[in-house]
């Protein structure tokens, strides 16, 4: 039973895409995206056509260049961002989502998405330097003081054990 | 007594200037230009000033084994095998970082590394030197072995310029960062951070290397007061 829990929670997908369709008489267009934009990596939207012709599908965040697609008159197309687009982490950032037919907008909508920076791969090796480095200073010091705190019970013992106590004869 | 609230204070000093080259290192400071890993990186701040203590250490070894073989004074033997210890534990703890670092900087191929640059291999070759002098003195003492220690202490003269030296004049990919003429290599900030590291590390050698001839001292004490105890 845990191993089916652990197994299904293991197979739940990290972040769903999100869907929005534009339709314009018969024609539709399903739009769908990751709501979380990881910096670095291109991000894609995807799109399904169904009964379309000469329709184009623009997206724009606000203050970058817009990008867009022409479709197909049906089947499946996507388009992506560079993972250049955004550096730090940013939320609700809104895009515009456009359906454009002979260069008008006939539908248009604004969603939100957020944008997550992914760690630099090397922070492990810092991490695991730094681990080691203190292990070492922090086990040395602590050799040193357990030695020295044995080595005066040792004298102590044995003055305490001498015949005259540990007093000088003169 | 008043020595060791002396060491204390050493110790407890470079213990914090350390940690005050950390926060800075880690949290205050960008991350260096130039180079792949720049997380990585970070762990220069307590590997250059561990690799110098190292060297360091080292040149006391030397100083420590020359003393004894022209004087034959105790002291000389005394402070070159504390030294070496140290020598061993800094070595280790600057050997160690720079492999993580250079782990995420150069990729994986770190065993070779360690043959084909000439920082690297003439760095691990004085460390393995120094394991030798430990080892060496783990023998019953006597003169004939103090003699050997005091030897195979003296290739400090070689081997420390030579790894110090290697990634000025020999095939090597390792930064010049201490000592060289380009002083634009480092930032200034990044420059000042280093320098406060490199005197909290000073500071902790000395108060180790303190504790650690006074631990030598107690052993010799404990040893007379027993063979007195059997006569």
């Amino acid at each position: 039973m845990a191993a089916a829990l652990l197994l299904a929670l293991l197979l739940l997908p990290t972040s769903a895409a999100e869907e929005v369709t534009f339709t314009d008489g018969n024609a539709s267009v399903a739009v769908s995206y990751d709501p979380v934009f990881r910096a670095g990596e291109a991000w894609f939207i995807d799109l399904v056509v169904e009964n379309g012709d000469g329709y184009t599908v623009e997206a724009e965040f606000a203050g970058a260049e817009p990008r867009s697609k022409k479709l197909p008159a049906g089947g499946s197309a996507s388009f992506s961002f560079p993972g250049a687009t955004f550096h730090g982490e940013a939320f609700n950032v809104p895009l515009e989502l456009r359906l454009l037919h002979g260069g008008d907008v006939v539908d248009n909508v604004t969603v939100s998405i957020d944008v997550s920076v992914p760690p630099p791969s090397d922070l492990q090796w810092l991490w695991g330097g730094m681990t080691v480095f203190w292990m070492g200073i922090a086990g040395y010091a602590g050799w040193l003081h357990w030695r020295q705190a044995e080595l005066r019970r040792q004298l102590e013992s044995h003055i305490a054990a001498a015949p005259d106590g540990g007093q000088d004869e003169d | 007594m008043k020595s060791q609230t002396l060491t204390g204070v050493l110790g407890g000093t470079g213990f914090a200037l350390v940690l005050l080259t950390l926060w800075q290192g880690l949290l205050v400071l960008p991350p260096a230009r130039f180079f792949t890993a720049p997380n990585a990186q970070r762990l220069f701040y307590l590997h250059v000033p561990s690799g110098i203590m190292a060297y360091l250490a080292f040149i006391l070894v030397v100083a420590g084994s020359a003393w004894w073989l022209w004087k034959r004074d105790q002291r000389g033997d005394r402070l070159a095998r504390c030294a070496a210890e140290l020598g061993v534990v800094f070595g280790a703890m600057s050997l160690a970082s720079g492999t993580f670092w250079m782990r995420a900087e150069w990729g994986p191929d770190i065993v070779m590394r360690f043959f084909s640059d000439m920082r690297l291999a003439t760095t691990l070759a004085m460390w393995l030197l120094l394991v030798a002098y430990i080892v060496w003195r783990r023998q019953p003492d006597s003169e004939a072995v103090r003699r050997g220690a005091a030897i195979v202490g003296m290739l400090g003269v070689i081997s420390v310029p030579l790894s110090y030296l290697s990634s000025r004049f020999l095939r090597s990919d390792h930064p010049v960062i201490v000592g060289t003429d380009d002083q634009d290599a480092l930032a200034p900030e990044m420059r000042l951070v280093l320098y406060a590291g490199l005197m909290g590390f000073l500071l902790l050698f000395i108060a180790l290397l303190r504790t650690r001839l006074e631990l030598e001292q107690m052993q010799e004490e404990l040893l007379t007061a027993r063979l007195e105890g059997m006569t």
